[in-house]
């Protein structure tokens, strides 16, 4: 054999062995002479043989190589003295007698009955386990026969035992012929032989229940397994919940509209009767118009902000591009920040983030730094944005305000919980109930500590698509935007 | 009665948000009456002069319309609607003044020709306020469709 064709029948040899492989089947080659030229790893198993050991090494049965008839049976003496019987199949000879053969172990009456026991077994387990769960399971043929099928199965079909339904067609009988679904799922098979469908299931006393049935070809044996679980509570609990959220959606834009409005009035009504009063209004009753004015204006922003964190999720809009540098100084500029305020922000990538999500998030952690600075020293706030990882970005927003105390720290981050008294400082309790939703939204979470002076650190994690990826991990890299002083 | 151009025709179904505009109105040093109708559809009549207003001088012509959205039967966007598409009343420059403030409803009023849109304000100050802006532009700085 000169070079070219060695390589050629090399190149056959290995194709040869990796289908084999694929198939469990034993493959090996051999010269005119009987000399072994290759083997795959199922014919080493057969002959219980390692595997890497070179074919020169190894012997074949004469039989292989002398025999010119196919199929071929001979005894293969295993490495442990075992013999053990083989068919071979030639399937390629050379112009000088070399042999490709396909070989495999001739089953005797006992090995096939402990290897029937074994798939009875297996099956037994399969049945307990899907049982126990609930889940039916069938298993057809190739001609559409229900071969296996569990007391799940049986169950759910409201049927004796799993017994009547071996060896029937799902397509023609009774009571499965009032079953289009089996048709409907075939249908739906995707290429890789898998459908997942959501169907009614006719049980025999007639009652029809919600199923959905998994179904999966099985491209050797031309048959399917399916499994079949009841979701008719499940679905009647989403209907439910639906129905809730619904209700919910009512109760929030009768909330945002209906209760705001009379709000509106009694704090407008109360300036029209301050102007008509003007003159001869005592100062407490200025006063008093006053609260009244104030606690309905605040009324009005609380049912506002309920509002919000109510419908946050909904009303999160597409991701875009957000550069978090100008809009923390935009949003310093729309609060009443006092004079002297040392912000540093330290944020040199965009984000890909709603917008709208982002600046209720900065406005609310920002609107507390103020809200609870200290009044002997001036506001320091640095704002950071850091990747934790390849999705994950964390905005640490660090001031050297109040604080908050430890115990509390979990519980501000629910609706309506407040530091203060709203005489001593304003706001609706509501903000960092909000972060926490936006933070929830997006798969992070809001985390309260102390920083080094004493004052709060908020640290809000949020999953995002990181737009540069080839910026580093380690933000303090980054072009740090200078101090500014408001 | 007044004479056509003299009014401002308010529609708004809240009697309360008509007394407070009437008097924002009156403190902003709007000199003009104010025609209320009670929906879209009485809108409608009035500038027809059809339905309540079919008596000669019962329905001035209005040099402005200050429109509500969320009002009972036809509402103010479908009324606006049909406000423009009629050429007798589509040059009248129409106000949105409601308490909404949903983008939805403030892309529609300006796509269906509103000339501005103004949310409630929350406190009787904010009402005059608004109110002298209106009267600052619209009745001082802006030059408005000849009423025939």
């Amino acid at each position: 054999m000169d070079g070219t064709m060695a390589r050629t029948k090399f190149a056959l040899f290995e194709e040869f062995q990796h289908m084999a492989d694929s198939l469990d089947l034993g493959f090996i080659a051999l010269s005119a002479s009987g000399d072994v030229q290759a083997f795959n790893t199922a014919y080493a198993v057969l002959a219980g043989i390692d595997a890497a050991t070179a074919p020169k090494d190894i012997k074949a049965p004469a039989a292989l190589g002398s025999s010119d008839s196919s199929p071929i049976e001979a005894s293969l003496r295993q490495q442990d003295g075992r013999q053990i019987a083989v068919r071979a199949d030639r399937v390629s000879t050379g112009a000088n007698g070399e042999k490709a053969l396909f070989v495999r172990e001739i089953l005797g009456d006992q090995t096939l009955q402990a290897a029937k026991r074994k798939h009875e077994e297996t099956i037994r387990r399969f049945d307990i386990l899907t049982d126990r769960s609930g889940m039916g399971m069938w298993l057809a043929g190739p001609d559409n026969l229900i071969l296996e099928a569990n007391p799940a199965m049986a169950r759910l079909l409201e049927l004796a035992g799993s017994d009547a339904l071996i060896g029937q067609d799902p397509f023609a009988n009774t009571p499965l012929d009032e079953q289009p679904w089996l048709r409907e799922s075939l249908a739906n098979l995707s290429p890789d032989g898998a459908a997942s469908i959501r169907h009614n299931l006719l049980q025999a006393s007639g009652t029809v229940i919600r199923v959905q049935s998994d179904m999966t070809r099985d491209p050797v044996t031309g048959g399917y397994i399916t499994f079949v679980r009841d979701v008719t509570e499940e679905e009647q609990l989403v209907r439910d919940l639906a129905g809730r959220n619904q209700d919910l959606e009512h109760f929030s834009i009768a909330a945002s509209h209906d209760l705001r409005e009379p709000m509106r009035k009694i704090t407008i009504y109360a300036g029209m009767l301050e102007e008509d009063l003007a003159d001869v209004m005592s100062d407490t009753a200025r006063r008093d118009l006053a609260v009244i004015s104030d606690a309905s204006k605040r009324m009005s922003a609380l049912v506002e902000m309920l509002s919000v964190y109510v419908n946050l999720k909904e009303n999160i809009g597409a991701p875009k591009t957000v550069e978090l540098v100008p809009l923390i100084k935009d949003v310093m500029e729309e609060l009443d920040t006092p004079d002297g305020v040392n912000l540093s922000i330290d944020a040199p990538e965009p984000l890909f983030i709603d917008e709208a999500a982002l600046r209720r998030l900065c406005r609310a952690v920002l609107s507390n730094c103020i809200a609870y600075r200290r009044q002997d020293a001036p506001l320091i706030i640095q704002a950071k944005a850091q990747w934790k990882s390849a999705d994950t970005v964390v905005l640490t927003f660090t001031d050297n305000g109040e604080g908050v105390p430890q115990d509390q720290r979990t519980a501000v981050l629910a609706p309506l919980k407040r530091l203060r008294s709203q005489g001593i400082s304003p706001g609706s309790g509501m903000g960092l109930a909000i972060c926490a939703r936006i933070a929830e939204y997006y798969g992070g979470s809001v985390l309260l500590q102390a920083s080094s002076s004493g004052g709060a650190v908020v640290i809000i994690e949020l999953r995002l698509t990181r737009q540069d990826t080839n910026a580093s991990l380690n933000c303090s890299i980054g072009e740090q935007d200078d101090a500014q002083r408001w | 009665m007044p004479n056509d151009g003299d009014v401002v025709l308010l529609a708004e179904d809240d009697p309360d948000d008509v007394r407070i505009i009437r008097r924002a109105f009156k403190s902003a040093g709007i000199n003009k009456n104010i025609s209320v109708v009670g929906d879209g559809a009485e809108l409608l009549d009035y500038l027809h002069q059809d339905g309540a207003y079919k008596d000669v001088g019962s329905a001035p012509k209005p040099s402005m319309i200050v429109l509500d959205i969320n009002m009972p039967g036809m509402n103010g966007l479908t009324a606006l609607q049909e406000v423009k598409l009629d050429p007798r009343a589509a040059s009248i420059p129409v106000i949105v003044l409601t308490t909404s403030n949903a983008d939805l409803d403030i892309k529609a009023a300006y796509a269906l020709g509103a000339a501005s849109y103004v949310t409630k304000p929350q406190d009787f100050n904010g009402y005059v306020e608004a109110s002298r802006r209106i009267r600052d532009f619209w009745f001082e700085l802006a030059e408005l469709p000849t009423v025939a």
